[in-house]
């Protein structure tokens, strides 16, 4: 075992939320295309290799297709598969899930977990589910956990209440004077007196030791959870210490809090903190020609990828890869996927076109800032 | 039937005419099309066509080039059985081998070639921008039992008395050559791209070094190794190539490949998933076109950051581009800083240049303005008003 080695287990099996609907019908949050460019994942993997760790396990729900196509070998978060080190990804946790619940007994729902943890050969893990993006820096947030000489060392950030009130998955940490941790609350149990509440980011770093000894509770006592949900089940049976994480954050739970965390990169400081910082977002190279302007293309504060083919006027969006635009069509404040085609004279405010769609010649969709159209991956809309 | 075929790229090639492009690299190193380099053509070639094993010769300053090429992962040449290898100059007992010419650097990598044991080997050159599928080239040199497939390419009679002229017979075989012919009997131009029988260029090579005589050594293909062919009587066969093709061997040409490069119906097809253009680049965020930015009949790469103006030119990956500034008809290549007030027209600005506010560069048609590499424009004036 390396001293001060982390490794991490990343969770992508939240249930997604109803407001987060239809982007995620088909792919865990983790894999929402965000930023012209980059899908969530990215911004934890990114994390994770900033903090030097050359550990991670990745559990899915499903198969898993969209996660495994973008993350390949690693190599690009320095964590390719080399000595002890790599990227390891289980799928189909959602049915080991319902056969260990089914079968009620003993079984070898922790395998796959415990084998990774055993074999990383680290010293602390950190813990995360991919709803919540965060910029962690974790080698902070293992100094801080060795400082103190808790179990467990949660994240959370100080949030303004509306952030948490309603929300359906979210916990509250209640802390008392000395911002030592009373209790994680769910959402809507929690009492809201003041106006801004500490949201669990449902990160957690904790000894690799620490983390087999609550799978063998666990195990003894038949709970089959997500990892990220058992640490926060069992967190009440042990000494745990707060980290409050003050960076930007976004939470993808829903489609109004995922076009505005893509918005906000339009400002300038925003998106060089975000690209050109020191810890900025890495994602795996793509090989697409240079995005063509047409002599009638008319672009203006927008973040576009490449590999695009743009003729019309684009103003206040977000443009990925492989998108064209037509002659005379108009688009305002709106994201646009990766391979969707905008025809001729269409006019686009305020929509989410999902991967593929594409939009016939005259379209007209305006949609206002509370009410976001969607357009699901791979429909045609006609005139 | 299989035959094994290693790809050798010639990518020694200097580039003299590129001026302050090529003075420290290599020419196959020299950025195109916004996110390219010229390499990455022939390479591509190579993945596409399923080509497993490449030799790159390398040998002016190869520096650039060879972190460029690396292992080969971008082009599918990392792995079993596959491979990019970088063969460059070296001494022995025998002294200093620099290579003398297109053959010589063939005869002084031998023993490599011997070690991946190759059925073919086609010779191609690192300083071409074209797409071609050097697979079914293979299938037609198979065909015909040829020894030597010559790539060649039809090109204006006009102009054919620039170029090594192929003249053939009724079944594509060739038998002549003439080298820069005042009166050209076709318009065949070779291409420099060959396919040999290994086992017969071998002998041709190695056979005519042990005869040891000075003015026989079989330096260079057009001029040494096709005439001794010929001379034998051995089966040669022209391979006609009908696409886009160019050697951009003087500043001119290279800004008016990358012109034509922003042509939306461009023969080379850039954005044709099915033969895609593979090279290494670092990443860098989304383009961003800022609220006071314009960009019209241009190609940018990502990472690029435009406040300014940019008509019919291309900006590489990283460009930042200041306000009030205007880009025309030039070539804006990775890395470079261009402040504010700056007027830029009919030049291609180098890797890293830093055109400082308010300064003016200024080329014509037939006169582009080239920046270099790192190259600082503009600045001075100011800090002495």
């Amino acid at each position: 075992m390396r001293m001060n080695k982390i490794c991490a287990i990343l969770s992508l099996t939240e249930p997604s939320t109803r407001d987060m609907q239809p982007l995620t019908t088909m792919r865990p949050v983790a894999a929402l295309p965000m930023a012209s460019r980059y899908r969530a994942i990215d911004f934890h993997l990114s994390n994770f290799s900033h903090a030097e760790m050359d550990s991670v396990a990745i559990f899915i729900g499903g198969s898993g297709r969209s996660i495994y196509d973008h993350i390949r070998s690693g190599a690009v978060w320095n964590l390719e598969s080399d000595l002890a080190g790599g990227i390891f990804t289980y799928s189909q946790t959602y049915m080991k899930q319902f056969m260990g619940e089914r079968n009620n007994e003993e079984n070898d729902f922790y395998n796959d977990q415990k084998e990774f943890l055993i074999k990383s050969k680290s010293e602390y893990v950190v813990v995360s589910a991919g709803k919540i993006i965060t910029s962690l820096d974790f080698q902070d947030v293992l100094k801080f956990h060795l400082k103190n000489s808790g179990d467990i060392t949660l994240t959370y950030k100080m949030v303004p209440k509306q952030e948490v009130q309603g929300h359906q998955y979210e916990r509250v940490v209640r802390l008392d004077q000395d911002k030592d941790v009373l209790e994680l609350v769910p959402s809507q149990d929690y009492d809201y007196q003041d106006d801004t509440v500490a949201l669990n980011l449902n990160t957690y770093l904790l000894s690799v030791d620490k983390i087999l000894e609550i799978i063998g509770r666990a195990e003894k006592e038949s709970i089959h959870m997500d990892i990220d949900r058992l640490v926060t089940y069992y967190s009440q049976f042990y000494q745990v210490d707060a980290y409050e994480y003050t960076g930007t954050m976004v939470n993808l739970d829903s489609i109004q809090a995922y076009y505005e965390a893509n918005m906000s990169l339009l400002n300038k400081d925003y998106y060089d903190k975000v690209f050109h910082g020191e810890r900025r977002v890495i994602t795996k190279v793509k090989n697409e020609a240079p995005t063509y302007y047409s002599c009638d293309a008319n672009v203006k504060n927008t973040i576009l990828a490449t590999g695009g083919f743009i003729s019309g006027e684009i103003e206040n969006s977000l443009i990925f890869r492989k998108v064209s635009v037509d002659k005379g069509a108009v688009i305002r404040d709106s994201i646009v996927m990766q391979g969707s085609k905008v025809g001729k004279d269409a006019i686009l405010e305020y929509c989410i076109l999902d991967k593929n769609v594409t939009i016939e010649p005259g379209v007209v969709l305006k949609g206002s800032k509370d009410n976001l159209i969607i357009i699901e991956k791979n429909k045609t809309v006609r005139a | 039937m299989k035959n094994k075929m290693l790809a050798m790229v010639l990518a020694g090639g200097q580039g003299t005419r590129l001026g302050k492009l090529t003075r420290e690299t290599a020419k196959p190193a020299v950025p195109f099309g916004g996110r390219y380099r010229i390499i990455d053509f022939v390479l591509s070639n190579c993945a596409n066509s399923n080509i497993k094993e490449v030799g790159i010769v390398t040998q002016y300053e190869p520096l650039e080039l060879n972190v460029h090429i690396g292992n080969g992962e971008p082009w599918g040449l990392s792995g079993h059985g596959k491979g990019a290898t970088i063969l460059q100059p070296f001494t022995n007992s025998q002294g200093e081998n620099w290579f003398k010419g297109t053959a010589n650097a063939i005869t002084q990598n031998v023993s490599f070639i011997d070690s991946r044991d190759p059925d073919t080997v086609l010779v191609l050159s690192g300083d071409h921008i074209y797409k071609m599928d050097y697979d079914a080239m293979l299938k037609k040199h198979i065909e015909t039992g040829a020894d030597l497939t010559v790539g060649v390419l039809p090109v204006d009679i006009k102009e054919a008395s620039r170029f090594g002229i192929m003249n053939t017979d009724d079944t594509g075989r060739i038998i002549e050559f003439e080298e820069k012919p005042a009166e050209p009997k076709s318009n065949l131009a070779s291409m420099g791209i060959y396919i040999f029988n290994w086992k017969k260029l071998r002998k041709y090579l190695l056979e005519d070094k042990e005869s040891n005589e000075e003015n026989k050594e079989m330096l260079d293909f057009g001029h040494d190794v096709i005439p001794a062919f010929l001379e034998n009587n051995e089966k040669i066969y022209a391979y006609a190539f009908n696409g886009y093709w160019k050697d951009v061997g003087t500043i001119d040409s290279l800004w008016e490949a990358n012109m034509e490069f922003l042509d939306p119906n461009h023969s080379l097809n850039i954005r044709d998933d099915d033969w895609r253009i593979y090279s290494r680049n670092m990443i860098a965020p989304p383009q961003f076109v800022s609220k006071n930015g314009e960009v019209k009949e241009s190609m940018m790469a990502d990472g690029a950051y435009i406040e300014g103006k940019v008509a019919h030119s291309i900006i590489s990956q990283n460009v930042s581009l200041g306000e009030n500034s205007t880009v025309k008809d030039s070539v804006i290549m990775a890395n470079a800083k261009i402040g504010k007030n700056v007027k830029i027209e009919y030049a291609i600005i180098g890797e890293y240049a830093n055109i400082k506010d308010g300064a003016q560069i200024i080329g014509t048609h037939d006169d582009i303005h080239v920046i270099g590499y790192e190259e600082e424009v503009g600045g001075n004036d100011y800090e002495n008003e």
